[in-house]
């Protein structure tokens, strides 16, 4: 026999046990070709272009999976940031039939999400851009499918405060808009500081304008095969051999997950793009970050110790990852999504898990403060100044930081906001109730580090 | 020789599990049928010579089977490969403290139907028979657990 038993048994333990799959199959597609004059006409090319190319995304990754046994949990696409594709618009509601466009043909090809209602304003605006930036409570409120972005800081550019204050005010009302539904426009909206171009991941995912006409992108998961073997590791073993053991690990979900992603581009005649390590968790127990975290040694995610814990995770993910394939990219490191993951989610509501640990968490992790619900009542400001500090770690880092925050309406700390699926049901995390609307309308940029002077 | 040491182990696995008092007949014919799905495959992988087994293949599946030993599970599998022509490439099967564990790796080239259409089969024989039957394209495997 090729294989050794243990071997065997160890592949269909992950895949029928440990909830082993791949996350996410993105197909990312160039809209550049369907700028036109008339949002009309650039909506009906877009809906055109999306059907045409992902007719056959969902049945043949579907296949893919059922032959080697490996679910892929989501099929989703990524699209050229919206607002480049359409930048003549000069009110928010010109841009509402090309958001329905983009999320009827999502639909009509039966992917989950899809990715890349977005815009660039790391910089500044345009008039294109400040449209579309007012578009977005409408778009996400009113579609089913969209997902959006907003990059508003770089290491290289610094972070746009004027942008980081209009996030905070189109967040209130993406919430206001979504009220019935506990505000879930909020959890298919993040903004960046070093947004990524090749991420497959939802809500950030978008189709980075040096992308070819079209990639296929893959994000593995896994936290819950890390999640069995650290638990089942000697309880005093030394953290490097923990780090050894992940490392293991991640190597060959990595090896599986790129297996599934140049199959996937092979049938369909795409080119493979890249492949995600990010550990992503789902609300099913077992397959949570947070468990890896208190596996590693604390009665709950968030207690003193849990950022280096974190580091430990995501540096043995990554290295695991880098050696099994040249195609990493995307975000590749662990999420931390609060109403994703059942650890977090106790956490939060034990009080182990506060938003500003969570903070800290990101500056060793892949992304940011992810699916985090706090008060209806906090204000714009308030919210702007949270991306404000998760922008700040992200540019001052050289890394990628997100936002993605729920003012859950009339929700106080001590509620759960439902979303339902994978978006998971939300604790509501009490909020540092001190001002600091002075700083945020102060407004301007903060300027690029020293560090961004690299030539 | 490789072959009549495969048609041993077959014989072997089906009298393991149908028991010392099958059928002989039966049991030939069985053996048989699953070496003739086998032979081409072997000329073929002796053809192709180490590096095709080593890379992984899309075209060979592996089925492991899992659950509380009773007479039949290899059989039921077999005849199910059989039916659909894969042919048998190696059989692994083991029975510890009344735990029955059998991976089978098959060539599904020839095959009549489709892995999802034969996954089916599996389910349905599996919760027949009281076993979980797992099927998964070898080139996984290779993935996963070679350099």
């Amino acid at each position: 026999m090729e294989y050794t038993q243990a071997e065997i048994l160890q592949t269909v333990r992950m895949t029928e046990m440990e909830h082993l799959d791949v996350r996410t199959v993105t197909l990312g597609l160039s809209l550049r070709d369907c700028v036109r004059a008339t949002v009309e006409e650039t909506a009906e090319c877009v809906r055109e272009k999306i059907e045409r190319t992902a007719a056959r995304l969902v049945p043949t990754v579907d296949e893919i999976g059922e032959e080697l046994g490996l679910r892929v949990a989501n099929k989703r696409i990524s699209i050229t940031p919206a607002s480049l594709v359409f930048d003549r618009a000069r009110s928010a509601s010109e841009l509402i039939p090309l958001a329905r466009a983009i999320d009827e043909a999502a639909g009509r090809v039966g992917v989950d999400f899809i990715g890349g209602y977005s815009a660039l304003v790391h910089k500044g605006d345009t008039p294109g851009t400040r449209a579309f930036v007012d578009s977005i409570p409408e778009a996400l409120a009113s579609t089913e499918r969209l997902c959006s972005s907003l990059s508003v800081a770089t290491t290289r550019a610094g972070i746009n405060m004027d942008a980081v204050r209009r996030t905070g005010e189109i967040i209130k009302e993406m919430a206001e808009r979504t009220r019935e539904r506990g505000g879930l426009a909020c959890a298919k909206f993040v903004c960046f500081a070093n947004a990524v171009e090749d991420n497959p991941f939802m809500a950030g995912a978008f189709h980075g304008v040096g992308e070819p006409e079209a990639v296929i992108n893959v994000g593995v998961s896994g936290p819950g095969v890390v999640n069995h073997a650290v638990r089942h590791a000697p309880r005093d073993a030394p953290l490097d051999e923990m780090a050894e053991l992940i490392k293991r690990l991640s190597f060959k979900l990595a090896r599986a997950g790129e297996l599934v992603g140049r199959e996937a581009a092979r049938r369909l005649g795409i080119r493979f793009g890249i492949i995600d390590l990010s550990l992503a968790p789902t609300p099913t127990p077992g397959d949570s970050v947070g468990e890896i975290l208190e596996a590693l040694g604390f009665e709950r995610a968030g207690a003193p110790g849990t950022t280096a814990a974190l580091a430990l995770l995501t540096d043995a993910v990554k290295k695991g990852g880098a050696m099994a394939s040249s195609a990493v990219g995307g975000m590749s490191g662990a999420f931390i999504p609060v109403s994703e993951d059942a650890a977090m989610i106790e956490a939060a509501r034990k009080g182990a898990l506060t938003l500003e640990k969570l903070e800290a968490m990101t500056s060793v992790c892949s992304v940011g403060l992810d699916m985090v619900a706090v008060p209806g009542d906090t204000s714009a400001e308030t919210i702007a100044a949270i991306i404000a500090d998760e922008m700040a770690i992200g540019v001052m880092n050289n890394k990628t930081t997100a936002v993605r925050i729920i003012p859950a309406p009339g929700k106080t700390v001590g509620d759960v906001v439902e979303f339902g699926g994978l978006l998971g049901s939300a604790p509501v995390m009490p909020v540092n109730s001190f001002s600091s609307s002075v700083f945020i309308r102060r407004g301007g940029r903060i300027p690029a580090p020293i560090h961004s002077l690299r030539n | 020789m490789a072959n009549e040491e495969l048609i041993y182990r077959i014989t072997r696995a089906v009298y393991g599990r149908l028991g010392a008092g099958a059928d002989e007949r039966t049991v030939e014919a069985l053996v048989m049928d699953v070496y003739r799905a086998v032979e081409p495959a072997l000329a073929g992988a002796a053809e192709e010579g180490p590096k095709g087994g080593a890379e992984g293949r899309a075209d060979r599946l592996i089925v492991s089977v899992f659950g509380t030993d009773h007479p039949g599970i290899v059989a039921a599998v077999s005849q199910i490969l059989a039916e659909a022509r894969c042919s048998i490439i190696d059989i692994n099967q083991t029975v510890v403290q009344g735990k029955f564990a059998m991976v089978i790796v098959a060539d599904i080239s020839r095959a009549g139907e489709s892995v999802a259409a034969l996954k089916d089969r599996f389910r349905g024989e599996g919760d027949r028979l009281g076993v979980r039957i797992y099927a998964q394209r070898e080139d996984l495997f290779n993935a996963m657990h070679r350099i």
